[in-house]
């Protein structure tokens, strides 16, 4: 595909070990893909290795063998959108929005206009001074993805992101980041997701990543060019569902 | 002290991995590792600590401020000596009227420090 020409990540041969108990569990082996700048799933079932592959990336964790090699120019900025909201309690939405920048050495003034910009983003800068036990369950994942986007991110890490939401908050989240994916309102090159839910797979991504159960292996890996906005209800998107059910099982 | 010292251990262990996760991947370290999220995140067991430890260190205080050994005789003043002076004389209305005016005291301490401290942890340190 032309995608080659800019490939943003490439993950090579990434394999991951761990030792437990005296004994050896192999939870990756022999990982390899490539992302331009495009919307990637990763989709195995639960406990197969999809977070520990999106820790390597994230780099707080090093593979046992291989390597993720980033094109771009100098170190890239990465945003982590957790499975759970993971807010400190003891901070207002805008402060814990506020503590990545902070960590990265942002002056003040930089920082709060980053962390006004993401929250506004998410819908949530009038709640910026509340706590998170204030928040809604929804709420408080909108403040996750908006703490992930203040860094201006090249690349978006999501580890599930809708899996503890109810249906209809999922949705609606998962059109917002679509929104600010397809707007181009912000300078996120790459977005992988890891999820287990195919037809969330189907309907966000460019290209899905299908992974077998442990140790992890890529099965297959699908672009999926359907254009959009797509439907869940369109013909072409059930018939690419039901290809990726098969891989899946 | 060591029970303010049992407790704040108790309290490494709150420090859970989802808040591990978070200072790893964005990178929170040295100081703002300590402000923001190793102090808060203690502050429920330092509360316990402290409101046990001073339970314990009242009760100790008041005891040792009378004592009679024979000959020997250490009185420093204060509501356990009057008690325990009281109680020497037989003077039951003395010791009442003290255990009143000591439980009064606890109470507005209670209520006045340790319950506001207690409310305001729970409410946004206690992480779910």
């Amino acid at each position: 595909m032309s995608l080659s020409r800019d490939i943003v990540i490439e993950v090579k041969e990434v394999s991951k070990s761990y030792a437990t108990g005296g004994r050896e569990v192999e939870v990756l082996r022999n990982i390899s893909f490539a992302a331009g700048r495009e919307f990637v799933a990763v989709l195995g079932p639960s406990g197969c290795g999809k977070s520990t592959l999106l820790r390597i990336i994230a780099g707080v964790e090093k593979p046992s063998r291989g390597e993720v090699v980033f094109h771009l120019d100098g170190k890239p900025s990465i945003g982590f959108v957790f499975q759970f909201p993971t807010l400190l309690p003891w901070l207002t939405v805008e402060e814990n929005v506020l503590l990545p920048l902070m960590a990265r050495g942002m002056s003040k003034k930089e920082a709060l206009g980053n962390a006004y910009r993401a929250l506004k983003i998410v819908g949530l800068y009038e709640f910026r001074d509340f706590y998170p036990n204030e928040l809604s369950g929804g709420m408080r994942q909108r403040v996750n993805l908006a703490r992930a986007i203040a860094v201006n991110p090249d690349i978006l890490l999501m580890d599930e992101p809708f899996s503890n939401l109810d249906p209809l908050t999922a949705e609606n989240l998962r059109s917002e980041i679509l929104d600010i994916w397809l707007s181009s309102l912000l300078p996120i090159k790459t977005i992988i997701m890891v999820t287990h839910n195919v037809e969330e797979a189907v309907l966000m991504s460019d290209k899905i990543i299908v992974l077998s159960p442990r140790p992890a292996t890529v099965v297959r890996i699908i672009e999926n060019t359907l254009p959009r906005p797509r439907s869940r209800k369109a013909s072409e998107v059930q018939e690419l569902v039901d290809k990726v059910y098969e891989y899946v099982s | 002290m060591v029970r303010f010292f049992n407790t704040i251990i108790f309290g490494l262990t709150r420090i859970t991995r989802e808040l591990d996760e978070l200072s790893e991947i964005y990178g929170v370290r040295g100081r703002l590792y300590i402000t923001k999220i190793f102090i808060p995140s203690i502050m429920p067991s330092i509360v316990a600590g402290s409101i046990s430890s001073s339970g314990g260190a009242w009760n100790a205080s008041i005891v040792a401020e009378h004592i009679r050994l024979g000959e020997l005789n250490i009185d420093v003043g204060g509501v356990g000596s009057l008690l325990s002076r009281y109680a020497e004389m037989g003077d039951m209305y003395g010791v009442v009227l003290t255990s009143l005016l000591m439980s009064v005291t606890i109470v507005v301490i209670n209520k006045l420090l340790w319950a506001r401290l207690v409310r305001k942890i729970g409410g946004t340190y206690v992480i779910e």
